[in-house]
Parts: C-alpha cells; structure tokens; sequence
C-alpha cells in the first residue's frame, strides 16, 4: 500500500484515488483464489476433526453418534499407551533433534575447511534428506536386516554379537533415532554452513592476531554467532520431529509392541488400524496443542537466553526462519 | 607452528608460498570428507547394489557385496509388479498438483509482496499452515473425501498436495518477487500499464528462477508424500511411495525389485540434489539476493 501512495502522488487525485480503489479490487482478485482454497481446506476437515473428537464417531461399529463433550481427551488421558507415545514423541524431539544439531555442526565444520568441491561435497551429503522418507526407511531396513544385511554381517566377522536393530525392543527406539538423524543432519548442516559463511574472515584473522587459540576462537567467536542459526534450525526441526512417522512404518510399526508408537503412529493406528475416529481426532488436536505450545516456549526460551542474536540477527527473510521470526513477534 | 611465525597480511597475499603443512592439512581434510561421506551414504550404495543382485543372491549370509552376476530384471520386473503404476501416478498426481500450486500461488505472492508487508499476520497464518504436522488433518480429511466421495480419487489427492505445498509456493514466491527491483513495475506504470500488465507482462518473466525453484520444491514434496497417500487412497490411485510401502506387507520382500524401484524413485532427487544445496545455503545466507 506504501508504494502506491507514493507513486500515486506525482499522479492527480482523481486518479490516484481510482488507482487505490482499483488496486485493492485487484489485490482481492489476486489474493482470493488462493485464500480462498487455503481456508476452505483447513476449516473444512478441521471441522470433522472437532466433530469427531467430540462425540463418539466410529466407522466400523453403526451406534447413534452423540455428543460426548471432552470424554474423549479424559480417556485418553488416563490411557498409559498415550503417554509413552508421548514420552517417544519428546524422545524424537529431545534426543533426536540435538544430536542433529551436533553432527550438522561437524560436517558443517569439517566443509568449512575446504574450499575446492565444498559445493559437491554439500549436495552429496544433502542425498538423505532428498530421498522419500520411504526410500530412506527401506534402505536401512535392508542395511540393518539381522541375517542378509551388511551391517550384521560385518559385526558378526569381527566376532561381536549384534542385536536385530529394529526387531528388537531394546534397539528399535535407538534405530529409529539413528536414522532420522542420519536422513535430517544434512539439513542442519546446510544451515549452519550459511552461518559459518556469513563470518567474515577478518572476524578469524582478528582473533589470531589477538592470540587465540583456534579452540578459543571456535567457543567464543565461531559458536555465538552460529547461535541464531542453531536456533533456526532447532525450532524448524522440532517442528518436523512430531511428522516421524514413515520410517516408523517402513522400520518397525511401531513396534515390538509399542516400543516406537510416537504420537503420530498412535494416531494413525487409532484411525485407521481401529477405525476409532474420535480418539484418533482428540490425540490429533492434543498434538497441535502440544506442537504449538512447545514451538512458543523454545523461541520465549531463546529470546529471554539471548536477546541479541536472535531478535537482531541479521537472517534473511526467507520461508525457513520466518515462521521463527514472525513468532517472535519480529516487527514487519 | 610456520603461520604464526610469517606475518599474516603476506600469509594472505601470497597463496603459492603455501607452506607443505598447509598443503597436507587440506589433502587430510579432504580425505576425512571422502571417508566420512562414503560411511554416510553406504545405506543407500547397498540399495544402489542390491537392485542389481538376482534373485538368489538376496538371501545368501553373509551377503555378497558387489553383485556377482549382475541382473538388470528387477529394473523390469519391478516396473511390472507395480513400480510403473506407481511411477505414472506419481506423475501424474504431483505435476497436476504444483501446477496448481504455481497457478493460485503466484498471483497471491505477487500480491503479498507488492501490498503487504514482510512477516506480516497473514503471512505467518499462511506459513503455520505448512508447519502442522500431516496426522493432524488426515483424519478431518478422510471423513471429509468419504462424504464427497473423493476417496481414493486423483482429485482428491492433487487437492490435498495442493493445500500441503502452496504455502510454502505462496512464501517462496513471495520472498523471490520482494527481491526484484520496484523499478521495473515503476517505469511501465508511469507509461500507463493497467496492474495486470504489471503482473503479467513485467514481473512474471522476471520470477522465473523463483517459479522454477518452487516448482521443483512443490513437486519433490508431492513426490516424496506417504501419509496422505496412505490414508486417503485405496486401490485404484497408488503413488510410488505408497507401492513401494506395499510390499511389506509380505513376510519376505524381494529385495531386489523393491530396490530397483526405490532407486528409481530417487533418481530424479539425486539429479536435483546440487541445485538445492545451492538454494538452500543461499536461502539461510545474510542478504540472499547478493550471492
């Protein structure tokens, strides 16, 4: 609206206030077909949502749905299966999520180093994340297959005794663990890559003059200005930790028992392995809840820890952080 | 020990005086990478190596590593037992549905960019839409296609690919149109060019590169979909993902066809894989039009 005020005024009135009312015509007429269909598409089933977590919808069995208020969420509440789907959903995104943070920085480190090939080095470790999670599931699935995998075959020749990774209830959890840290590390690599670029290298060649130690240099200089890129990437990807669910399926069911029912698997097994719509409905909006919630307490949490770097860090506006900045009420 | 010694503005200005320990320590580096990357990528190599084996040669232990003769029939038979349905649903599902993304999402980012601010509401309440995790909606939207009858439809599907990606388009988009220069629009509106030929005949050529990369974004994530696939299709619509999660439902897949399929399946994502690390490090880069 700015622009076309400002340019509006070298224009006469009449036109100018023929362009404001024609250009807002226009912006409707742009705007609503997407808007439109977003909003049609969200209110829609999100209303079947309601109604189903509400009342006791179920497919398979014909009784007359009737409303049962938040039945359905006490239930659930009291159910120990939804709370170790819990407790393996914050496992995902608490364990998970720093290790990919850990591993990014190496290999975002370690790139850093070079110069020549940095770039095929980049996307050839950026393959995991490109791969269909169903690809990637499938993948380690054969690698980590107990009799015909490579991986056990190699663990059996140099005499140890390794366990059956995704079959067995002890390592199934961990397995699931190892892999979406392997397909999603690359990502946070990438973006700690833009941060370690983004200092300059007089910033490096003034700590040397200085006298610090490259270690020095790594923990007072390198890491707090990594700092608002760490953030970026820990928000988006604890975000993403509560979609695992393909390699669950592909790897183990959820399975042995419930030993890696997440949320999500818990959902999916109430709708549509039990066709318990209304459960399955109410643990969907705990999830958005839950999701919603804890995404506003890590950035609270990394706003009130440090102001500086990340309400001024000088990020691009693009898709990935801006979720990140809009909600931390960054001033347009 | 050398560098600290040598004075470290002729350090900079004089790359061939090269000291023979800054030489190795780059051949070190480079050598850890290389080792590093293989580990990493062994997964799918073994994938890449199995689509190759024979039948009798996936239930040998221990496994041969490399093929010992070498079959390319899984390639077709994998195609047969419905790796080619899942391939020409993919298709068919994903290009209808980023080209519907690209069509709704284009206008809405042109006017985003040009009449809203930047991390204004309505962009966020757009974004967040992109962050909710897909088991939140599907069950809303199962009962919602088993009442319009769009259960196990393309159509049903494309709408739903469509309403994940075109946030994520709208945002793309947005943020590329915000980087091309007002000047452009300034100059043909002060020679009297009705808005639609601002839109249309002035910056749509310039969003190329944007239209581009959120194309193949939209389509990589319309590819690469299982849940919604899953849910809300049956037996007549079956993307790839979706065939290739099928099969194991069997006690004892066969090994080689899935592999076969699943390297076709990512064999176009390996081809996009240096464009997007490009994009992606740009895209978290300080001042990203400049690089």
């Amino acid at each position: 609206m700015n622009t076309i005020a400002v340019q509006g005024a070298a224009l006469p009135p009449a036109t100018r206030n023929r362009d404001t009312a024609a250009e807002r015509r226009a912006t409707l007429f742009l705007l609503g077909p997407a808007m439109t269909f977003l909003a049609l598409l969200s209110i829609w089933p999100f209303a079947y949502l309601i109604y189903a977590s509400f009342t006791s919808y179920q497919l398979a069995i014909p009784i007359p749905i009737e409303w049962v208020g938040i039945d359905n969420f006490t239930r659930m509440m009291s159910n120990p299966r939804f709370w170790r789907s819990l407790g393996i959903t914050v496992i995902f995104a608490l364990v998970a999520v720093p290790l990919q943070i850990v591993a990014g920085l190496g290999m975002a480190l370690l790139l850093n180093g070079v110069t020549r090939g940095r770039e095929v080095y980049a996307s050839l470790f950026l393959i995991p994340m490109m791969v269909a999670p169903i690809v990637v599931g499938f993948s380690w699935n054969l690698f980590l297959n107990p009799i015909y995998g490579p991986l056990n075959s190699f663990l059996k020749a140099i005499g140890l005794n390794p366990p059956a990774w995704a079959q067995s209830p002890e390592w199934a959890l961990p397995t699931l663990v190892v892999v979406d840290t392997w397909q999603w590390t690359p990502f946070v690599m990438i973006v700690l890559l833009a941060g370690l670029n983004s200092i300059p290298q007089r910033v490096y060649e003034a700590a040397r003059v200085d006298g610090s130690t490259r270690w020095q240099t790594f923990v007072n200089i390198v890491l707090p200005m990594l700092f608002p890129y760490m953030m970026v990437a820990f928000v988006l990807r604890f975000i993403d930790s509560f979609r695992v669910f393909d390699i669950i399926y592909i790897l183990t069911r959820g399975g042995p028992g419930t030993a890696t029912q997440n949320l999500a698997y818990y959902t999916y097994d109430m709708g549509f392995g039990r066709f318990e719509f209304s459960i399955a409905g109410a643990l969907s909006i705990i999830q958005l809840v839950l999701l919603t919630v804890g995404t506003m307490a890590i950035l609270g949490f990394a706003k009130r820890r440090d102001k500086g770097p990340i309400s001024d860090a000088p990020l691009p506006p693009t898709v990935f952080n801006a979720a990140a900045q809009s909600a931390m009420g960054a001033k347009p | 020990m050398t560098t600290t010694v040598s004075p470290p503005v002729a350090d900079s200005s004089l790359p061939e005086t090269e000291t023979l320990a800054a030489r190795l320590s780059v051949i070190v580096k480079h050598v850890v990478l290389v080792v590093v990357l293989a580990l990493f990528l062994l997964p799918l190599a073994w994938l890449l190596l199995t689509a190759f084996k024979p039948y009798a040669e996936l239930f040998t232990s221990p496994p041969s590593i490399l093929p010992v003769n070498g079959t390319l029939v899984n390639f077709s038979d994998g195609w047969a037992i419905g790796g080619g349905k899942g391939i020409g649903d993919s298709l068919i599902v994903a290009s209808i549905s980023t080209v519907l993304c690209l069509v709704l999402g284009y206008p809405a980012a042109y006017a985003l960019a040009r009449r809203f601010p930047p991390h204004g509401q309505l962009s966020f309440t757009i974004l967040s839409l992109r962050m909710m995790p897909p088991i939140v909606p599907v069950i809303g939207f199962y009962l919602l296609f088993q009442e319009l009858s769009l259960f196990d439809t393309y159509t049903g599907l494309v709408i739903v690919y469509t309403f994940m990606n075109l946030p994520l388009v709208i945002w793309l988009l947005a943020e590329f149109i915000r980087q091309i220069p007002k000047t452009y629009e300034e100059a043909a509106r002060i020679d009297g060019a009705p808005w639609y030929r601002l839109f249309w005949d002035v910056l749509f050529p310039l969003s190329a590169p944007g239209i581009l990369t959120a194309g193949i974004l939209a389509m990589i994530f319309a590819w690469n979909e299982f849940l919604f696939a899953l849910v809300l299709t049956g037996e007549k619509v079956i993307t790839l993902p979706k065939a290739l999660a099928s099969f194991f439902l069997f006690q004892q897949p066969n090994w080689g066809q899935l592999g076969a399929i699943g390297i076709v399946a990512i064999a176009p994502l390996l081809v996009l894989s240096y464009y997007m690390q490009r994009f992606l490090i740009r895209s978290f880069s300080v001042g990203s039009g400049g690089r």
